[in-house]
């Protein structure tokens, strides 16, 4: 981008972030890997959570995240592994979009379960294309912040595109999904070289666990446990299927992941189908994975429900966080001078509990939050004149749960990561918030 | 997915298997192995599977490789079924249209030196000099069966087997784009900067790939190339030509006359039709520049 050009400014790289949409597709004759994101669903939720296309460019986070500060207003969501989100000091929780101000820095404190979060921002991240996708392919040297393939480093500035949900601040939208499962069990499509393997051979992959070694990487998983035994000697090279389930000689396992080359020669035992893969994206060294075998038919089966949840309405979920004055009146935050208040931004809030009163004519009438979740910032001043329907209090709504089962723990509790200001223009640069 | 009456796995008359990939792919294999004439029913699969009728189908993407094509389709729209009989009856009616006329691609190659710094190596592993070395690899139309690993990489046949090498034993942590290698019986160019282990023998300054032209890859499955020795001097001329834009290689018709070969024990023999030596064919190399623009 060019310099001056208000987006988003990158302080601290982190380990490896990336820029990634769902890939460069359609080349992969000439040698271009499709790249994009490891965990499609994640970004896909990310996108559709800020009001993006949902093949948007996001920022892919790998287990340490980056220092990004906001040079413009923008909606945010974070989506994908816990990796720690905070926006200034407050907890973002994943799978929640949030607006931003500018200003603001988000920053990733780490995480104990899975690998790669994603942060998507109303508009995308609008880096040049390169052949039709703003994605980051590492080995080929294509996409990314200048289009030569690289991850972000300190001093990258991103520009913002236009367009995505630029709806009011009273609002939280949440993904209901689960992103990082409890265990990891890929469901394998047995083939294209069945032959190469015996019976025994697929009873050891189907029956060991299997775990993620530190060399995997975004182009493929590096696995250790039981060696499976193959036919000697390699096959012709031919393409490589995401989520390709490769047997080397030494019997490891590598199951390709987006980031693959487009041309390989070891003889795979299956292929993982892609919403397993999409749960591939989030294993970290040191997590396990089973297989389990699917026949073809059932696995399109599988991807057609997944797609369909994916896009339904019923994951994406728009809250209202506001907790309105029921009249016109006097506010207060606490029930006399000098008393704590109610409640304080970050503590959980039951529906009816009160987190403040307002006084008509010597008269003070309770004001109950409708729902449970979090406090958030108070938007009025103590003793400050109400009108009735008027916002005193945002609240992140407490977590969403849905068809794809739990939410990940942690996520259900977010302290008052809410940005503490009315609707205006943009303050200068520094770090503020609740 | 077994298709029906084709028989037991897939097998067809003609030497085919469709197997699965996944849920949103299969692979049609052809037999197994490296043949001019196997790869012509592969690009010519490749191709039917790119038409409009494909896409419809939901077809996405066909990546062709020497005797497989890699069919990716859209399982929202089709299935490992339809796809596998489509792909059937494309080749029992030997689909794809006309094949584009064969092109020859002359490459210009700076040999040894610190271009090539395996070319000695190669000589003494070979019982060759230096000279002989180019000689052999320059005197020879090699065959793109196709492009592939990484962008614009060709998977090139012909290579003289008395050129055989193995691969170094401490791979080159890096290898400068346009450098020209061997690596057992294979050669290739190294089309972007990357580790390698292939032994360097030289280097061209034409890019083999660049997303902003069209097609981005200078080299197609079913093309030929051949390498022009070219001096040192040639070269630079050429990187700043092509740096400011100006320069591309246009390939020459392979006619039925002066056919290509890809058989490269009978053009070895020829090999001294070719320019003689690392610092010689710099006319040869001029005169395929043409400038455009």
């Amino acid at each position: 981008m060019t310099p001056g050009t208000p987006g988003i400014q990158v302080l601290e790289p982190g380990l490896q972030t990336t820029v990634q949409d769902l890939g460069r597709h359609g080349r992969q004759d000439l040698g271009v890997s499709p790249a994009g994101a490891a965990d499609p669903a994640a970004l896909i939720l990310g996108n559709r959570l800020v009001g993006n296309p949902i093949d948007a460019a996001g920022l892919e986070v790998t287990l340490v995240g980056p220092a990004l500060r906001f040079d413009v207003d923008a909606w945010v969501a974070v989506t994908g592994a816990d990796l720690g989100a905070v926006l200034d000091r407050h907890p973002l929780p994943p799978g929640t979009a949030v607006p931003v101000r500018a200003g603001q820095v988000l920053r990733f404190r780490g995480g104990t379960r899975g690998c790669r979060a994603y942060v998507c921002v109303a508009g995308g991240i609008d880096v040049p294309p390169v052949l039709g996708s703003r994605s980051t392919d590492l080995v080929g040297r294509l996409g990314g912040p200048d289009g030569q393939g690289r991850p972000l480093r300190a001093g990258d500035r991103l520009a913002v595109g236009a367009g995505g949900f630029r709806g009011p601040d009273t609002v939280v939208r949440q993904a209901r999904w689960r992103f990082v499962p409890d265990r990891f069990v890929a469901r394998v499509v047995v083939g294209p070289h069945r032959d190469h393997f015996s019976a025994g051979a697929l009873e050891t992959f189907f029956g060991s666990e299997y775990t993620v070694t530190p060399a995997s990487d975004r182009t493929g998983l590096r696995l250790s446990g039981p060696a499976v035994p193959r036919a000697a000697g390699e096959i012709l090279s031919e393409g490589q299927a995401l989520g390709a389930v490769q047997i080397p000689p030494d019997g490891q396992p590598i199951v390709l992941l987006a980031g693959r080359a487009t041309v390989g020669g070891y003889p795979k035992l299956g292929v993982v189908i892609t919403p397993d893969v999409a749960l591939l994206g989030q294993a970290r060294p040191g997590d396990t994975i089973r297989f389990a075998p699917i026949d073809p038919a059932e696995a399109v089966a599988v991807y057609r429900d997944w797609w369909r949840q994916l896009m339904s309405g019923e994951v994406v979920v728009e809250r209202d966080a506001a907790v309105r004055s029921p009249l016109d009146g006097t506010f207060y935050s606490r029930p006399y001078r000098g008393a704590a208040p109610f409640v304080r931004p970050g503590d959980p809030v039951e529906p009816g509990t009160v987190v403040g009163v307002v006084e008509v004519m010597q008269t003070f009438f309770d004001v109950r939050a409708g729902f449970a979740g979090t406090a958030g910032n108070l938007r009025v001043a103590d003793g400050e004149r109400v009108a009735a329907g008027q916002v005193l209090m945002t609240m992140v709504p407490a977590g969403a749960s849905g068809p794809a089962g739990p939410r990940p723990p942690g996520s259900g509790s977010a302290p008052g990561w809410w940005p503490g200001r009315p609707p205006g223009p943009p303050a200068g640069p520094g770090p503020r918030g609740g | 997915m077994t298709a029906g009456r084709s028989g037991r796995a897939g097998e067809d008359p003609g030497g085919v298997r469709v197997a699965p990939a996944g849920d949103q792919g299969v692979y049609v294999y052809f037999p197994q192995r490296i043949d001019p004439e196997v790869s012509r029913r592969v690009r010519r699969l490749a191709q039917a599977l790119r038409q409009p009728e494909a896409r419809r189908r939901g077809i996405r993407e066909a990546v062709p490789a020497y005797a497989s094509v890699y069919v990716i389709f859209d399982p929202l729209q089709t299935d490992h079924r339809q796809v596998a009989r489509y792909c059937r009856r494309l080749l029992a009616g030997d689909a794809g249209g006309q094949e584009p006329p064969a092109r020859r691609f002359r490459i210009p190659v700076v040999y040894g030196g610190r271009y090539g710094p395996d070319l000695e190596v190669v000589a003494r592993h070979t019982g060759l000099t230096p000279d002989q070395v180019v000689r052999l690899h320059a005197g020879t139309d090699y065959f793109v069966y196709f492009t592939g690993f990484s962008p614009g990489f060709p998977f090139l046949g012909g290579m003289s087997p008395r050129l055989a090498v193995p691969r170094r034993v401490t791979p080159r942590t890096r290898v400068p784009a346009g450098s020209v290698g061997i690596a057992g019986r294979q050669t290739g160019i190294y089309p972007v900067d990357s580790p390698g282990g292939w032994n360097l023998i030289g280097r061209t300054p034409v890019a083999l790939f660049h997303p902003d032209r069209d097609p981005p890859a200078l080299l197609a499955a079913g093309d030929y190339v051949r390498f022009e020795p070219v001096s040192p001097d040639v070269y630079r001329e050429i990187e700043a030509a092509a740096a400011a834009g100006a320069y591309q290689l246009r390939p020459e018709p392979v006619g039925s006359g002066g056919r290509a070969v890809h058989d490269a024990a009978g053009d070895a023999a020829t090999g001294d039709a070719a320019p003689g030596g690392a610092a010689a064919g710099n006319a040869a190399g001029r005169g395929r520049e043409e400038e455009s623009r």
